[in-house]
Order: C-alpha cells, then structure tokens, then sequence
C-alpha cells in the first residue's frame, strides 16, 4: 500500500560524465503509478544515459535512483523483474525464431506471461515461426515492443519506440500504452518526437544538454506548442489584419502564400483571411528543438 | 534449450560442437593411419636430422619420434591440437561479453532480472561443457585410431594429455572472456590473446633451446600444458593446479571486471 503513494521513478541530482565530457547533470525527475511520462530531447541531449543508469547500465557519478522505493545499486535485480525495456537501438538474436526469443526472454523473467505473448502477436501481426533475421525493421521493431509489455510489468521503459513502426501500428501501439497506463502501469517513454509525446503522455521532462530544463503538465506543453502553417490563397491577403493576430509569430508573406507559427486555435487566423478564396493548407509541427530555442533557449542560457 | 543463458549457449554451439568434434575424431584417425608410413620412413628422420639444432628441439629426438607416444606427444599435441582447440576457446571466450555487445543484444540481456556474474558464469559453463564434448570426442578419436591400426599407446596417459590440453583450453577460455570484457570489441581482444598465445607458444616452445627462455616460459599457458609431455609422462598435478587457478583467477577477474564496467550504448 506504501508504494501506491510514492511515485514509481525517483530520480535525484543524478549526474553522469564521460571522462571530461557531460552525459547528464544533476538530473532529477518523478514519476507517478499509471503515469505516461514523456522523455524528451534531441539526439545527445541525454535521454539514454538516464535510462542506462536506470537499468544498471552505467554507473552514475552522482546522484541516485529509486524504482519502486529500492535503489537501484542495492536492488537491481527485483527492480528489473518488474521493468519492460525496448532499448533505442534494438538488436535482436537474427538466428532465432520470433517465439523462440520471445520464450526465452520470457524465461529469463522467471515469469508466466504466455498469455499476453500470444496477444501481442496476434495484435501486432507477427508471425511467430519467421525467423528474426528474415523481419523488416518495422517488424523487428514491433518483437522488441512484445518482449517489453509481454511479462505485464509494473514499469515500461520505452527508448524511440516507434522507430520503423507503420501508421497502423503505431496507432496500435499508441492504444496499447493507454491499455497499460488503465491498468496502472507506468510508462517512460523516451523520444525526440514532439507529436508522438503529446498525444499518448501526461506529463514530459525536457532534457537539453545533459540537463532538464523543463517538466510540465503536457496540457501546458500544448499551448506553448505552435503549428507551422503555410498558406495559399488566390489573391493578395489583408496582411495588416493577420500581423495583428496575438497567436502568430514567424509570419513571412511570399506573393499569394503566408508561412506562420500558429499557437492555439486557427479560427481568428481564417477570419482575418477574410474573403479570401484559400487554395491550401498545409500544417506542419514543428521539430524538438524549435521548441526547444522557442521556449527554453534562453532559460537554458541562463 | 532456451530457459536459461546457460542452454541458450550450448544451443547456439550444437553445429560447432557437431563439426569440431567430428574433425578432431577425423584427424586423430587420420593420424594413426599416418603413423606406420612416418615410423618406417627413414628419409623423414634423415630431414630432421639435418634440420638446425632449434628446430630439432622444437620437434624432438628423432629416434623417439618413430614410437607412438613421441609421434603423437609432436603430432597432434604440441601443434594441430591445442591451436585448433584455441581458435576455439579464444573466439568463443572474447564472444561472451563483446560479442553481446557487438551484436547490441547485450542491453536486452541485462535489462532482465539477470546479475552481470549470473551471465558470465553460465556462459563460462556453456562453453566450458562444449569444449569437454569435444575433447571427449577427440579422445574417442584418438582411441578409436589405435585400436583400427593396432598401435600401442597407453590410453591412461592419452586421457590424461587430453585433460591437460582441455585445462589449456580453459585456460584461454578465461583469459578471452576477460579481454573481451575490458575492450568490448571482439577483434582488438581477439588480436591481444592470439598475440598473447603466439608468444607464449613459441617461448615455451623454443625455452629447451634458448636458455633466457627458461624462465620466461612460466608466464606460459602452454608450459603448464606440455612442459611435462602428458603423454609420455602423465598428468603434473602442480601444472594441473596452475592451470586451474589460471582459469579460476581469470574467470573472478572476468566478473569484478564486468561488475565495474560501463556499458555505453
């Protein structure tokens, strides 16, 4: 009952160097029971180091982590019987058949979760008796998800999961990670994919440098979000009129087209369009690290 | 074969463990096959007699070439066989841990419930027991090789060579898991052992010729495996003993060394 209360993840002032250089610094972050938490940041920002301290990886400088109230350098090996991991860069044994690994990092568990194996599978469409080596990307990407989720575990650690994935897939994995968080299970979930972290967490870390300079609500991420617009129109626009929107920024006129940041919602935008007959619309959302000089630039300066 | 790292291992060794053991059964035949032809063949011992003085003791006296225990102490004990068994044990040994990571399946091996040392020792096992096939074979080999041409060579201390050179085998077998581990990279602890067994070899080899080789030789593997010719001679239980702690010390040290180390990604 003790553990209801307590968050899941606990990392404090964890820090990590490589000889002279940085991998992460004073890093500190919660996380929640049945929380989807969002670990974002640009490749080299740090991402994978916090996750390999917490998976016994690396050895931290300084700093500590705590997985379900343990430490993880005194208690690794209960804390990993309860923790998924699909690591960022997969690499699965290509001799084997897909049940064959599967069954046997099942084995390695020491846990009973046939069930939900042959559910995954069925789910993401993989076919058990294919060898690994035989499988796309995509596939062997959808089998490092499976030996992840398979065992039911309290906590999942997901590093850039849907690398290789298909639109339908992706939507399938998406639904299966609000399955787990229903179900009380913790999700960290590690990407450089802005889109990706809004639709399925509830709350991010951003990391930038080695180190977090933001954790927000993913409500609060929302609105400090922008959309790329870019707009064409048969006719000249009222450019006065759209300058004057509070909610554009970036904006550039080229001849009948409008590029812009829209932050929020499009209405006063296409009413300051006017009677302008709009030919297309074409939206974009910005990368990572526009967000990151737009919003955190200048705190990281600091 | 898949419910533990330890049969995960021997699984993945089943076609090697088939094709050595089955060259090292070949070979001995062969050998016995060879040996009435070299034991009649006077022109042979007249080659190495006029071969230099070094290289007549790298290969032995001549005479006590032609008896079977001479013939098959040069010929597959001090050559064909502990190099053979090597490539092995070395190749294998360095795979434990920089093979893993060469591979990138190492972080989804131990991000199980799985201690670093639980790897490293059903491993070590694995490969160990892979290597005790395929010496039994090689002694079923050898056995089976006399008795088809009627040589007479004391099986006892054939068993007991061939528990010295699987000791050898160990040995290395340790030694590579531990420099596979500290340059988690296969080929630089390929190079560094082979390089290692090279010079240890030849040192131990020509050390009855060349007199500062003499203590050099201690530093040998190889010394503690044919320094007593087992097969002439019998085991040397304090060699048997060295050879032990060689593979004890390196296997601790395998551990304590992958223990501490950082695995980036």
């Amino acid at each position: 009952m003790k553990e209801m209360t307590l968050p899941v993840i606990r990392i404090e002032n964890l820090s990590k160097y490589y000889g002279k250089h940085r991998g992460i610094e004073d890093v500190s972050f919660e996380v929640d029971r049945g929380e989807i938490f969002g670990y974002l940041g640009p490749n080299g920002s740090g991402k994978t180091t916090t996750i390999r301290i917490m998976l016994g990886f690396l050895h931290s400088y300084r700093g500590d982590v705590n997985i379900f109230d343990r430490n993880i350098k005194k208690d690794l090996l209960p804390i990993l019987s309860r923790t998924g991991y699909l690591p960022g860069e997969l690499s699965l044994y290509g001799n084997l058949k897909v049940s064959e690994f599967l069954k046997y990092f099942l084995n390695l568990n020491k846990k009973t979760g046939k069930n939900l194996m042959k559910d995954l599978l069925d789910r993401f469409r993989c076919e058990p008796d294919k060898k690994i080596s035989s499988l796309s990307t995509g596939n062997k990407q959808k089998v490092g998800i499976i030996q992840a989720v398979m065992n039911d575990p309290d906590l999942v650690i997901l590093d850039e999961p849907t690398r290789g994935l298909d639109p339908l897939m992706r939507q399938e994995f998406y639904a299966l990670l609000r399955e787990l968080k229903n179900r009380g299970r913790t999700i960290l979930l590690s990407s450089h994919v802005l889109t990706e972290v809004e639709k399925v967490c509830d709350s991010v870390a951003i990391i930038r440098e080695g180190k977090i300079v933001a954790i927000e609500n993913i409500h609060s991420l929302r609105t400090k979000n922008y959309k790329i617009l870019e707009i064409t129109c048969r006719g000249l626009m009222d450019r006065k009129r759209i300058k004057l929107l509070k909610n554009i920024t970036g904006l550039e006129f080229m001849g009948n087209k409008m590029k812009c940041h829209l932050h929020g919602d499009i209405d006063p935008l296409l009413k300051a369009l006017g009677k302008n007959y709009i030919i297309e619309i074409e939206s974009s959302s910005p990368g990572l690290e526009d967000v990151f000089i737009k919003f955190y630039g200048n705190k990281n300066a600091e | 074969m898949l419910n533990n790292i330890f049969l995960k291992t021997m699984r993945d060794q089943m076609a090697s463990i088939f094709w050595w053991s089955a060259g090292f059964i070949f070979i001995s035949i062969y050998l016995s096959y060879f040996f009435p032809f070299m034991s009649e063949n006077t022109e042979i011992f007249k080659i190495m007699d006029s071969l230099p003085p070094v290289i007549k003791n790298l290969m032995g006296d001549v005479e006590f070439v032609s008896t079977p225990a001479g013939f098959f102490n040069l010929q597959p004990f001090s050559y064909f066989a502990p190099i053979m068994i090597l490539f092995y044990s070395v190749s294998r040994g360095v795979g434990v841990i920089a093979g893993e990571m060469e591979n990138g399946t190492l972080d989804l091996l131990l991000s199980k419930p799985v201690s670093r040392s639980g790897v490293i020792f059903q491993k070590v096992l694995s490969i160990s027991l892979a290597l005790g096939i395929i010496h039994i074979f090689f002694f079923l080999g050898m056995v089976l090789g006399l008795v088809l041409f009627k040589i007479d060579l004391n099986t006892i201390k054939l068993a007991e060579a061939i528990i010295s050179l699987y000791m050898l085998s160990i040995s290395f077998l340790t030694i590579s898991v531990t420099a596979g581990i500290f340059f988690l990279k296969k080929r630089i602890a390929i190079g560094l052992v082979s390089g290692y067994a090279l010079i240890s070899y030849l040192i131990n080899a020509y050390a009855p010729a060349i007199n500062s080789f003499q203590i050099a030789r201690i530093f040998s593997p190889f010394y503690y495996n044919s320094g007593n010719s087992p097969i002439l001679n019998g085991l040397n239980l304090n060699h048997l003993m060295i050879q032990t702690f060689i593979a004890v010390f390196f296997l601790i040290a395998s551990i304590l060394l992958f223990k501490k180390r950082d695995l980036y990604s």
